[in-house]
């Protein structure tokens, strides 16, 4: 009697097993992601996909490193010591390969993930039901990021493969090189439509969201690297046009933290004093001990700040080519107060002055708040000067006025027509003015390319570096798994 | 007579206390005793029986003629005889003077039976390579988890302390390892269920560098419960549990009660640990004087001269680490009647940290409950409830200011004191990093773990010869860890404090049903099972951080009290589902024949829709040489088996999400100074993914000779892992670094042999040997056509492993060093700033440049031969075991050498023998450079060099334990008493350099980094093991 009640408890759980072995019990969705027939439906979810490209963009604790990369490998800046060396070392060396992290790290993968959103935000877009003005303001500002990274690739890599969708059947996984033509037409005229779906500047309500000045900023610059002088010319035009961009009055104060957004930042790495969105510059910058320095009254170090063992400095020529009275100057130091209360000159190291245009009052630790300027008003004016000397084939009165807006905020010293000299002349001058403006904002490597510079001054240094050198190899794990791409010529 | 007995019995001890305790022993009518011992069925006489009077030490042997002689036996005594291979024989003495026996061949020991997969059977029908492990054969010692106990016991399987912290994560390969990225632990199985293992909460904090090996899940299983340990390794026997058998697996079963009165027992040890071979650093003289040289030879700044020695000088390491305090006290009840037996175990262990601030304390509550074995039913209920307190020391792999205690100890500089005249810490003004002691005091962190996990079953004899089972099995594991940086520290300065707080919750449950069938036909035996398994799996996690306290004195039991405009918060939830099916066939033929064969069906929510159902079929065969005709009269085979299997297994570890096309939450986004919250595409998503393929061959031979005085294994396997897991590097520009998937192969091969060797007996000596022996060969098959994984990169040590076919996985790649550069030698076929003085790097393609391209495979972390040895020996009541272990033909990448040739900052302190003996114009040594120039040539990859990747290979005297069994025959008190000391970790011998070759702070098991170890704990136990 009791058995057999107790083999029918039994096969009652057996059945039950056999019964519940169905497979959809094996169909469980990720219950901490989102699918994606639903999120993409409303303007809050394009948006969030939107923020994740703008995401990317900005290039947060990368930005350290884009500078370092930028002017180690240039006559104006040098690291010595700690980590941050052993990453530089290959750079300072011009003895830099593939397999280099920083081609991947900094220059690529961030670059094609933006893209990535951007093209996936581009392709459903249009399967959602928000407002036409809605989409067509995302539309414009997922085109600016896209072709703003293709922009910025090019700097380092020079031709990169075109991804403009994310249907791999339409574009497969293996993407070769597009063509010069294809990819100048691609930057340029994603840009311009871009620009002209975007807000102006004055309208654009959330700082650092894409307006038609950072298009047509981005614009400027890739059309300079690509050396068309006259669309630079009509470019720079349409920016100023905007009436909204102007120098700040004052060179170093242009940095500071309180003066963050001010109307000479066109486009921004904006940083911030806590983990994952500070600048850690400054803590490679400050030397051993920094306590104060006299030509930065404005910060005082304090215990519970950074001061890394790394030390990013600049190197004495480019320091010592500053005239005495050159408020840009002031920017770096050569002297300071350590925390022992000794004053300590820097110069009894080759190499070793310390650009200071970064610091933070609020830093914690390593982390200090400072934003990192990409695209300033003064480059802008600069970029133009130099295209109008091109196109004009040597210098005008308004080119040279350009230079003279940029460098008499910082000097009362103006250049005149007649003193520039011929074209060359004029655009060494520009070039020269260019490495006392932009020092540890990046930009002196192109700079030196487009003035064919960059090998020569590193052969002066006794390097032994190659003509392929101006281009940065592809990232190794690009080209492994990339069969359509060759690595470029040299590497 | 009585002082002559009294002299007797002081020689035989050698105690005090057995003295005291005879002097108890109340004197009865003794006798002389003598006899013949023969065997039953050859009726010859047996040499060397042991004949002891039971319950003492009074003990003989037979001679050659199998005569024995014994005297002082009481008239009411009782005789023990016994012989290996033969059972053992008690008889009543009852007053005779000649006492003769028939000893019979012991058939115990061949019905000696095994646990496999759902289900058991007899040790000499095994068809597979099974290694089974009893209690009394675990390590002596303290041991916090089981597979300490494990360690150097069984061929094939490699253990070693990843970790050596209290509680300290394990790494545990058998078999090799055959996957590259889906783990390579084994299965564990405890009491018939799955152990859902796996850590709960992140091992870090806010500020706060945890250990990158999480702590060992098992903690939280008491050693002292164990009654055996089953390792299957090769298919046929892992095969039974398919996708997830690849790895090998570990089937643990716990002690349960036998029918009789109540038992109760008690063990426990005390026992202190010191840090067996802390590094070899610069003393502060030393220090003083090669740094300066440096400087002054051009290699640091002059402003960092050092000019005096404050005090003495500082010993950091001295400064963190501590003699610490171990301890373990279980008490065991135990009994049954008729029909129930139970047995139930309360366990504490308590190990005090060799870093100041850290340890671990468990409390265990194990309850088994078994019905005996009636004509229809039977059941039970195993459950082990444990509650962990974790207190960690920062010993994780962050540098810098996020270093932590031991990091900042090993790198500070000892020549200033620690602590300021106002008492605070004292802080170089040259290093980058924080005084180790506010490190100690400012950081604190705790974990607390429950675990309960049991099973019940409820089996029915349908027929005699077939029943049915059913199991339900749970497991529940629930984590918190809390974490406060005080704001007196680096980290914490000007935060107002650090608070983190990570729970996390991990749920396991399996439900089984199975089918048993078991029937003898004459000497044929048939043997089947039928099962079929459903498994859930879910973790969900929760943490939250904060800063910014005005007032840190509450810490983490009020975080609510930092500045809410920092909090962070962040959940995860992840689920799986297992539906299984399986089966298996044992059938023996006239006793000699031996087939099993099995298969089993596993369906997963983990595996893409194209995928869902994998097969693991496996077959066996064994033949029983020595009950064939030709064999049966060789005196000295007593066993001879040949065994043979092949079978699939899967490895299913491969994350639960990754066959679905999603979003998921990304990184916050800044703009201006306001934070936005973003999504992106999860992954490129693989709907094929399956679990791993692994097709493994075993041959081998069981073996016992010389009435099975030398019993044994000695097995070759070949396994083969394919579709390995793998993130396949994808073109980067389609905005995805890879995508999961099955590809390529590895290859693990080796020899395995284990030895029980009986090696002397006598009445009061006996010495038993059992030594394990394996090779193994690792080799990347494939790995498709996207290039080399190159791989291992943290803490500002590059990428230092690469997977490459034909080599083995994760070997070290790096630069070859070819010695220094002298004066004189030819400068012009390197880079311009290469000094004399420097380390020659090999340019492997002699381009003039040392880069990327130069680096080359320099050794690997897999052991080519490990073995261990242990030695028991037991001479009257003293039991002497002593256990080495040993790895050979492997390398290990030193952290601190790396920070030695490449300090971050010039004044960090360094490992003593390089820099006492550097290069110099009058050393022009080809062993040690100048360093002078640390990053002369190679960047970053130049840290990975032929010096810093050193031989890891080692000897180690893992424990020696001293016993010594109380005579108990006239003490009421309790029925027996052992007492004992133990050493761990006594002598290593190695020519690595850093504190432990066997250390890994990677947090992974194929690619190893040794980075500021925790010291390896030198203990001293004295235990004592009491049955009431």
């Amino acid at each position: 009697m009791k058995d057999i009640k107790i083999t029918k408890i039994w096969s009652l759980i057996l059945g039950f097993l056999i019964l519940t072995s169905c497979e959809n019990e094996l169909e469980l969705i990720p219950v901490d992601e989102f699918a994606p027939e639903n999120v993409l439906q409303s303007e809050e979810g394009l948006e969030a996909l939107l923020f994740s490209a703008y995401q990317n963009y900005q290039m947060g604790l990368g930005s350290r490193n884009a500078v370092l990369v930028n002017e180690v490998t240039t006559d104006v800046g040098f690291v010595r010591i700690g980590a941050v060396e052993r990453e530089m070392k290959p750079f300072i060396d011009f003895n830099w390969d593939p397999s280099n992290d920083q081609f991947q790290g900094l220059f690529w993968a961030g670059r094609y993930s933006a893209i990535r959103d951007a093209n996936t935000l581009l392709d459903n877009i249009d399967n959602s039901d928000v407002g036409e003005d809605i989409k067509r303001r995302i539309i414009a500002e997922a085109r600016y990021i896209r072709a703003f990274e293709y922009h910025y690739m090019y700097r380092a890599f020079g031709l990169v493969p075109l991804r403009t969708t994310t249907d791999l059947t339409i574009q497969p996984k293996e993407l070769g090189l597009p063509t010069e033509e294809e990819f100048r037409t691609f930057v340029e005229t994603e840009l311009r439509e871009a620009a002209e779906d975007l807000p102006s500047p004055s309208e654009q309500s959330t700082v650092g969201r894409a307006n038609k000045g950072m298009a047509y900023a981005a614009l400027t610059k890739f059309l300079m690297n690509t050396r068309q002088w006259s669309k630079v010319v009509d470019v720079t035009q349409s920016l100023m046009q905007l009436n909204y961009y102007e120098l700040f009055p004052e060179y170093r104060a242009a940095f500071f933290v309180e003066n963050e957004n001010n109307r000479e930042m066109i486009v921004v790495w904006h940083l911030k004093n806590e983990q994952g969105f500070h600048n850690n510059y400054p803590n490679g910058a400050f030397p051993p001990g920094f306590k104060m320095a006299d030509k930065i009254p404005e910060f005082v170090w304090e215990p519970s700040m950074a001061n890394w063992a790394t030390q990013f400095s600049m190197r004495d020529e480019f320091y010592d080519s500053f005239d005495d009275n050159d408020d840009r100057k002031q920017t770096i130091i050569e002297t300071y107060t350590n925390l022992g209360g000794n004053q300590v000159n820097l110069r009894g190291t080759p190499n070793n002055t310390r650009s200071l245009k970064y610091f933070d009052n609020d830093q914690l630790g390593a982390f200090c708040g400072s934003d990192m300027p990409y695209l300033r008003y003064a480059d802008i004016l600069l970029c133009r000067a130099e295209a109008l000397n091109e196109v004009n084939n040597g210098p005008t009165q308004e080119a040279v006025d350009l230079v003279n807006q940029v460098r008499t905020r910082s000097i009362d010293d103006p250049y005149t027509l007649t003193e520039v000299g011929g074209k060359d002349g004029f655009n060494d001058i520009i070039l020269q003015e260019r490495g006392w403006e932009f020092f540890s904002e990046g930009k002196r490597r192109e700079d030196l390319i487009r003035h064919d510079k960059f090998i020569e001054y590193a052969q002066d240094r006794g390097l032994n570096a190659q003509a392929f050198q101006i281009f940065f190899p592809y990232p190794q794990a690009e080209v492994d798994a990339n069969p359509a791409l060759q690595q470029r010529e040299g590497y | 007579m009585i002082k002559a007995k009294f002299w007797k019995y002081l020689v035989s001890r050698l105690s005090v206390m057995a003295l005291v305790l005879n002097t108890l022993s109340a004197m009865g009518q003794n006798v002389q005793i003598t006899g013949t011992v023969t065997s039953v069925e050859s009726g010859s006489a047996l040499p060397g029986v042991n004949v002891l009077v039971k319950g003492t030490s009074n003990g003989s042997q037979t001679d050659f003629d199998g005569n024995y002689n014994l005297s002082n036996v009481p008239a009411n005594a009782t005789l023990v005889f016994s012989y290996v291979g033969f059972a053992t024989q008690e008889i009543a003495v009852n007053n005779q003077s000649v006492i003769n026996v028939n000893l019979e061949t012991d058939q115990e020991s061949l019905n000696e039976v095994v646990v496999i997969g759902y289900g058991t059977v007899k040790k000499s029908d095994l068809t597979g390579a099974v290694s089974s492990v009893k209690a009394e054969e675990l390590n002596p010692g303290a041991n916090a988890s089981v597979e300490q106990a494990l360690q150097g016991r069984v061929a094939g399987v490699q253990i070693s302390q990843k970790s050596n912290e209290p509680g300290g994560g394990l790494s545990v390969n058998i078999r090799g390892a055959g996957s590259i990225s889906a783990g390579t632990e084994p299965l564990y199985v405890v009491d018939g269920v799955i152990v859902n293992n796996g850590s709960v909460a992140a091992t870090g904090g806010l500020g706060f560098t945890g250990n990158s090996n999480p702590r060992n899940p098992l903690n939280t299983l008491n050693p002292a419960d164990i009654e055996s340990i089953e390792i299957l390794k090769d298919a046929s026997s892992t095969a039974i549990y398919g996708s997830r058998g690849s790895n090998g697996v570990v089937i643990i079963t716990t002690k349960k009660g036998k029918r009789g009165g109540l038992k109760v027992s008690y063990d426990g040890y005390y026992g202190i640990q010191e840090a067996a071979d802390p590094l070899d650093l610069l003393s502060a003289t030393e220090y003083q004087t090669v740094l300066n040289a440096i400087i002054e030879d051009g290699g640091g700044d002059p402003g960092q001269v050092i000019n005096e020695i404050e005090g003495n000088g500082t010993n950091w390491l001295d400064q963190v680490l501590q003699t610490a305090s171990i301890q373990n006290h279980n008490i065991g009840v135990s009994g049954g009647n008729e029909a129930l037996t139970f047995y139930t175990s309360l366990n504490y262990f308590n190990q005090e940290g060799l870093v100041k601030t850290s340890g671990m304390e468990r409390y265990n509550l194990r309850i088994n409950i078994n019905s005996n074995a009636t004509e229809k039913y039977r059941y039970g209920i195993n459950l082990n409830g444990s509650y962990i307190k974790d207190d960690f020391a920062s010993t994780g792999t962050g540098i810098n200011e996020n270093g932590g205690a031991l990091y900042a100890a090993i790198n500070y500089d000892p020549t200033i004191s620690p602590f300021n005249e106002d008492g605070s810490y004292k802080l170089s003004d040259f290093i980058t990093i924080d005084n180790p002691l506010s490190i100690l005091a400012g950081e604190d962190a705790r974990g607390e773990t429950f675990r309960f996990y049991g099973n019940t079953f409820f089996e029915y004899y349908l027929l005699p010869s077939l029943s049915a089972k059913v199991q339900l099995g749970a497991d529940t594991q629930n984590v918190r860890r809390d974490i406060f940086v005080q704001p007196f520290t680096l980290g914490g300065l000007g935060t107002g404090g650090l608070a983190s707080i990570q729970t996390g919750r991990k749920d396991y449950v399996s439900l089984e049903g199975t089918l048993n069938y078991n029937q003898d036909f004459g000497d044929d035996n048939l043997n089947g099972l039928l099962g079929i398994q459903h498994e859930y799996f879910q973790t969900k996690s929760f943490s939250g951080n904060a800063q910014g306290f005005a007032l840190p004195d509450l810490g983490t039991n009020a975080i609510g009290s930092g500045d809410p405009l920092l909090n962070n918060i962040g959940s995860n939830r992840t689920q799986a589902r297992f539906m299984s099916y399986f089966a298996r066939l044992n059938y023996t033929l006239n006793n000699k024949y031996l087939l099993t064969a099995s298969i089993r069906a596993d369906g997963s929510s983990r595996f893409g829709e194209n995928n869902k159902f994998g097969y693991f079929p496996s077959g066996a065969l064994a033949w029983k040489m020595h009950q064939e005709d030709f064999l049966k009269n060789t005196d000295w085979i007593n066993q001879l088996k040949l065994r043979a299997s092949i079978g699939a297994t899967g490895n299913a570890n491969i994350g639960n999400a990754l066959v679905f096309q999603t979003f998921s939450a990304g990184p916050d986004l800044l703009l201006g100074d306001n934070f936005y919250n973003t999504i992106l595409p999860s992954r490129i998503s693989n709907p094929n993914l399956t679990w791993e393929k692994a097709v493994q061959y075993d041959i081998g031979v069981d073996f016992g000779f010389l009435n099975n005085r030398i019993t044994g294994s000695l097995d070759y396997f070949n396994k083969e892992t394919t579709d390995l897991l793998l993130f396949v590097p994808q073109p980067l520009n389609t905005g995805f670094g890879g995508q999961i998937q099955n590809l390529g192969g590895v290859r693990n091969q080796g020899v395995e042999l284990g030895l029980n060797i009986s090696a002397f007996r006598n009445g009061n000596f006996t010495w038993d040997i059992n030594a394990n022996a394996a090779t193994l060969q690792n080799r990347v098959l494939d790995i498709g056509d996207r290039g080399n994984i190159i791989r291992g990169a943290q803490s500002q040590i590059p990428d230092f492993s690469i997977v490459t076919p034909g080599q083995t996985l994760d070997s070290y790649y790096g630069f070859i060093v070819d010695g220094v550069w002298q004066e004189g030698d030819n400068f012009s076929v390197t880079e311009a700033q290469v000094r004399p003085g420097d380390l020659k790097y090999r340019d492997l393609n002699g381009d003039g440049n040392i880069n990327g391209q130069d680096r080359t495979i320099i050794g690997n972390a897999i052991p080519d031969f490990t073995w261990g040895l242990t030695n028991n020996f037991k001479l009257y009541d003293f039991t002497l075991d002593i256990l080495f272990q040993g790895v050979e033909g492997v390398e290990r990448l030193n952290g601190n050498l790396v920070n030695t040739y490449s300090p971050n900052n010039f004044r960090r302190n360094r490992i003593a023998e390089p820099l006492l003996n550097r290069w110099t114009p009058d050393n022009p040594t080809n062993e040690y450079p100048s360093f002078v120039n640390p990053t002369s040539q190679g960047g970053a990859n130049a840290l990975i060099n032929t010096k810093t990747v050193e031989d890891a290979s080692y000897i180690r005297l893992q424990s020696v334990r001293l016993g010594y069994n109380v005579p108990s025959e006239n003490i009421e008190l309790f029925n027996s008493m052992s007492i004992y000391l133990t050493g761990q970790n006594l002598l290593t011998i190695t020519d690595y350099s850093g504190v432990d070759p066997a250390a890994n702070a990677s947090g992974s098991n194929s690619s190893a980094l040794d980075f500021n170890a925790y010291p390896l704990p030198r203990t001293f136990l004295f235990g004592v093991n009491v049955q009431f």
